[in-house]
């Protein structure tokens, strides 16, 4: 691999602990390289996709099909005026963007692109990512209150309960994707789907999804920046460069949330003979589906959200949790593995088949438990007639 | 509709099967949708040796933005008996009711099919008599049968003995 011979080369000439971090920091420019202009021509993508999804043709001039108009946009932002209100909490306003982008990167430092392609191979991998993504949130209230303004104000509190929220289903159902996997390592979950995780859980994986949705502020769960109610919510001042940031950031972390999903449910890098090219391929068709949940569904109310989480997603996350445990124990038993240890693919496939048929039960009651409102015509399309939940 | 989120799939797939049609957006410079034959556009097509200097448009016009001023001919001609030398329709006020192509009992005054003509001063939406002498001959076939009959398009200038109901 190029990687290889780059290392012989460098090698000849150079100590061989100042090559790798040399080497570190090559893939470390590399990878920040890519990402910021995957972000930039993503924003391009979702305004075609979505355009297309509403009968629109979208951007198609700057450029070959309009593909350039992503950087026109970043170049007009960043030659912008830095504007600052007056009032604004000057520390908590500069700091804002950046706290919120940096995470959205930082993720990407675990994610295995390939077989033993890991930046920082850490044990506690996912432990990371959970850690590092929940400095959003931290982005999203200094930019709401630094700004000193009502709607920022309003969409960083709507942010905070939300994101908050959210995560404890989010963490729950990664827990039980660990449990199969019985690692924290995010290469070592990739190497225990003998069969994707998405079949073997795939209530964890309907929950992650929506979890994660709310956790990149995606519509429907865009309701910090509710540009129909609060001009741009928490970041209604920002403009220029800053804006740049906050906006990129939102791309940047859909990208690193979708290395995640595609890592812990749809078997990562595997198959092998593809490799990192797969993991691409699916982790840019994840950002397509957030795209296209932006395209369908309406905005939901602050309760509905929030009364989502706690009273679908929570339990439902927590029972999973109980669901997969107990079967693990069976399974350990009858093939004889100690704890920890992974779960060979007759053993998943058991599991698979288990864990979808109560999926299909869960989903076919949950109705009935929350009630959704079938019969009342367009009220029923969407999310919000899914999450109308009763008391 | 039985299982949780059907109705967030359905919206899912309606939007996917968008994702299959044709935009309904059109590029307007490049592209542009064909007008209808009787279209009422901001210009005017006038005949002038058709006119007569009869100044029924104007009377016809409920909004009197058009002024019109003759004088009398030194060689009267047949079908021109004075010359028209102010010819203002004021576009700027028009509500293009065609009432004054209507009225014209010589067939002088025909609707334009022109729209594209966005200008920085209000003044300059008057159409001047040498502007409407300079305006090409393309008229549209609102209230002018005649132009239906032989299934004219707009697309070829017409001559003062075609644009009528009868030659001169």
């Amino acid at each position: 691999m190029i990687a290889d011979k780059a290392r012989e080369l460098f090698e000849s000439f150079f100590a061989k602990e100042i090559v790798d971090v040399s080497m570190t920091l090559l893939a470390l420019f590399v990878l920040i390289n890519v990402l910021l202009v995957s972000a930039t021509m993503l924003t391009y993508v979702e305004r075609r996709v979505v355009a297309r999804m509403q009968n629109r043709i979208g951007p198609n001039r700057v450029g070959p099909f309009g593909t350039l108009q992503g950087f026109a946009d970043l170049i007009k932002l960043i030659t912008k005026e830095d504007l600052r209100p007056s009032a604004a909490d000057r520390v908590a306003f500069t700091l804002a963007p950046i706290i919120g982008f940096v995470p959205g990167l930082m993720i990407f430092a675990v994610i295995p692109f390939h077989q033993g392609w890991v930046i920082a191979d850490l044990d506690a991998g996912l432990v990371y990512v959970m850690g590092i993504t929940s400095l959003g949130t931290f982005s999203v209230f200094a930019a709401g209150w630094g700004s000193n303004s009502k709607y920022s104000l309003f969409g960083a509190v709507r942010g905070v309960a939300q994101i908050v929220s959210y995560e404890v289903p989010l963490i729950l159902a990664a827990t039980s994707v660990v449990l199969v996997a019985g690692s924290l390592n995010l290469e070592r979950i990739v190497e225990a789907q003998g069969i994707p995780f998405i079949v073997v859980q795939p209530l964890a994986f309907l929950i992650m999804l929506i979890a994660v949705t709310a956790e990149l502020n995606r519509t429907p769960f865009d309701l910090l920046e509710a540009e129909s109610e609060i001009v741009a919510g928490f970041h209604t001042e920002y403009s220029g460069s800053k804006f740049a940031l906050i906006y990129g950031s939102e791309y940047v972390a859909a990208l690193g949330w979708s290395a995640v999903m595609v890592t812990l449910f749809l078997g990562g890098w595997k198959p092998d003979a593809g490799g990192f090219l797969w993991f691409s391929l699916k982790t840019f068709g994840f950002v397509l589906i957030f795209f296209w949940f932006r395209a369908t569904w309406p905005r939901v109310r602050i309760d509905q959200i929030l009364g989502f989480a706690w009273k679908v997603l929570f339990p439902l996350a927590t029972a999973n949790i109980l669901v997969t445990a107990g079967e693990l124990l069976i399974i350990q038993s009858v093939f004889g593995l100690d704890p920890g240890e992974a779960v060979p693919a007759t053993g998943l496939a058991g599991m698979a088949v288990v864990n979808l048929a109560i999926t299909g039960v869960v989903l076919a009651v949950l109705p009935r438990l929350i009630g959704t409102r079938d019969d009342e015509g367009p009220a029923n399309v969407g999310l919000a007639a899914a999450v109308r939940v009763k008391g | 509709m039985a299982f949780f989120g059907a109705g967030a799939l359905k919206g899912l797939m309606v939007t996917l099967g968008y994702l299959r049609r044709k935009p309904y957006t059109v590029q307007y410079p490049e592209e542009k949708l064909q007008i209808s034959p009787r279209f009422r556009g901001n210009t005017f097509v006038w005949y002038e040796d058709r006119c007569t200097g009869c100044a029924t448009c104007a009377k016809g016009c409920p909004l009197g933005i058009i002024k019109i001023v003759t004088h009398p001919k030194p060689n009267p001609q047949v079908g021109s008996d004075y010359q028209v030398d102010v010819f203002d329709i004021d576009t700027g006020r028009c509500m293009f009711c065609a009432l004054c192509v209507e009225v014209c009992p010589y067939d002088a005054l025909h609707m334009g099919a022109d729209f594209e003509r966005a200008v920085p001063a209000r003044q300059d939406l008057v159409i001047t008599v040498d502007q409407l002498r300079e305006m090409p001959k393309k008229p549209t076939t609102q209230f002018r049968p005649q132009l239906e009959a032989i299934d004219y398009k707009g697309e070829e200038e017409l001559e003062e003995h075609e644009a009528g109901r009868w030659s001169l």
